[in-house]
């Protein structure tokens, strides 16, 4: 391309190709050689969750997905397991994201109280204690034996999450905030070398999603479970923001307490105040 | 966490420096450059798969500038066009003392409306045809050849001379 072909309507001339030129000459010229960010695409990446949550957001609002939730929310009494620890287990997110309720009575400091039992629609042979208070939302995976489920102590949204790492809560977290990724794990190759009983918590580097939504610590945890008669692997990540020592208790509390709903039951807890 | 395309982290990598480049020559502010470009690449993204493979960064390039121009749209900050520029030397003084070029030939392009000033970058900076930026804009050749008439007519004069430039030794970058 050249000049030549802005030339003609008006009349102007050769000043223009002049002063064509000299532009872009100047404008190469000026334009810095700017350094990228080292995690401009964990940004991107970030974006991308949050349009897709924003959308997600705005299809339920408009009553597209809100059939689909009216369905499940019908269809949950029939799925839901025996009451347990004398507190249904209801799907997670089931309720639109409503907090788990907290008992009469709860203790403070550092006895941590049971949680409310909870069962994830893509993990729905396996209950999970979450704590009072914390959300709880649905992942959805194509395979049933890659199950996923989201805990946080802020709120998660309004519809199931498609993937760990796009389903993180709609804000920062707070300060003594947790957001949980639980995954059935489909790689017996792994289960042999974790332990049943008791669970360890692994500190880890947090990744960019975790350090972008305010986390200071990451905590990695696995438990092997038996499900369908055969073991499996349930994986406990978790993003945390200057946790306190009942938080951390807590979120060890999630990963004990995770249980298929057949035989493989926790040891009895005390009953609830 | 979900990973990347396949091939679009090598893509930016490839393309990102450019694409910086001509986001700082819209906005004229590297945070708000970084912001635009991540913005396009957010929009691209999620569409990798089906955009053609043979021109991905013009592809970019129409989000990038078209971004822009939306984002002038919605987020009106109180940017107005000038006739003469705040901070243009006095006459008589050496006219880039103290005057950093890259702010100079921002602050001129950057007083042009945002649809002359895309007109400009896209024609004068990546050298696109009449038509390639009518495409990327998604308007007339007509449209694309009066705007470049006009913001040529605007910054006639508010640019500095490409021989002050090379004898002032003023090419401190920004």
């Amino acid at each position: 391309m050249n000049g030549s072909d802005l030339l003609d309507p008006d009349g102007h001339g050769p000043a223009d190709t002049e002063v064509e030129q000299e532009l872009r000459f100047l404008l190469h010229e000026a334009a810095p050689h700017l350094a990228a960010p080292e995690d401009r695409m964990d940004r991107v990446r970030a974006r991308v969750a949050r349009t897709s949550r924003r959308r997600r957001a705005a299809g339920l609002g408009a009553g597209l997905t809100g059939g689909l939730l009216a369905a499940a929310l019908a269809a949950a009494p029939a799925i839901a397991p025996a009451p347990d620890h004398g507190v249904a287990a209801g799907p997670a997110g089931a309720p639109s994201a409503v907090a788990s309720p907290a008992p009469a009575g709860e203790p403070s400091g550092m006895v941590v109280p049971p949680g409310s039992a909870t069962r994830f629609a893509s993990l729905p042979d396996l209950v999970v204690e979450v704590p009072y208070g914390w959300h709880s939302r649905d992942g959805i995976t194509g395979n049933p034996r890659d199950g996923i489920g989201f805990i946080a102590t802020e709120p998660l949204g309004a519809t199931p999450c498609q993937s760990k790492g796009v389903c993180a809560p709609l804000g920062p977290l707070a300060a003594d905030g947790v957001f949980l990724v639980l995954q059935l794990v489909d790689d017996p190759s792994r289960i042999e070398q974790v332990p049943g009983s008791p669970v360890t918590l692994t500190d880890e580097q947090p990744p960019a999603f975790c350090a972008m939504d305010g986390g200071t610590r990451a905590l990695v945890g696995r438990r092997s479970i038996v499900r369908d008669g055969a073991p499996a692997l349930i994986e406990l990540e978790a993003c945390l923001r200057r946790p306190s020592e009942s938080t951390l208790l807590q979120v060890r509390q999630v990963l004990d307490s995770i249980r298929t709903t057949g035989n493989d039951r926790p040891p009895a807890k005390a009953p609830r105040g | 966490m979900r990973d990347a395309t396949p091939g679009f982290e090598e893509f930016v990598a490839a393309c990102g420096p450019k694409l910086l480049r001509v986001a700082w020559l819209l906005t004229g502010d590297r945070h708000q450059a970084e912001d635009l470009l991540q913005t396009a690449l957010a929009k691209v993204w999620p569409k990798w798969d089906r955009i053609s493979i043979d021109r991905p960064e013009a592809y970019l390039r129409k989000v990038l500038v078209n971004c822009h121009v939306s984002w002038w749209r919605r987020r009106w900050t109180g940017e107005l066009p000038h006739d003469e520029l705040p901070d243009r030397p006095t006459p008589g003084a050496d006219p880039y003392e103290d005057v950093v070029l890259g702010q100079v030939v921002a602050q001129a392009v950057r007083a042009l409306p945002p649809r002359q000033r895309a007109v400009v970058v896209l024609r004068f900076f990546e050298d696109l045809s009449v038509e390639e930026t009518a495409e990327a804009l998604r308007c007339s050749t007509g449209t694309v050849k009066s705007q470049t008439h006009h913001a040529l007519a605007a910054l006639r004069g508010r640019l500095p001379a490409r021989e002050q430039l090379l004898d002032g030794g003023h090419r401190e970058r920004i």
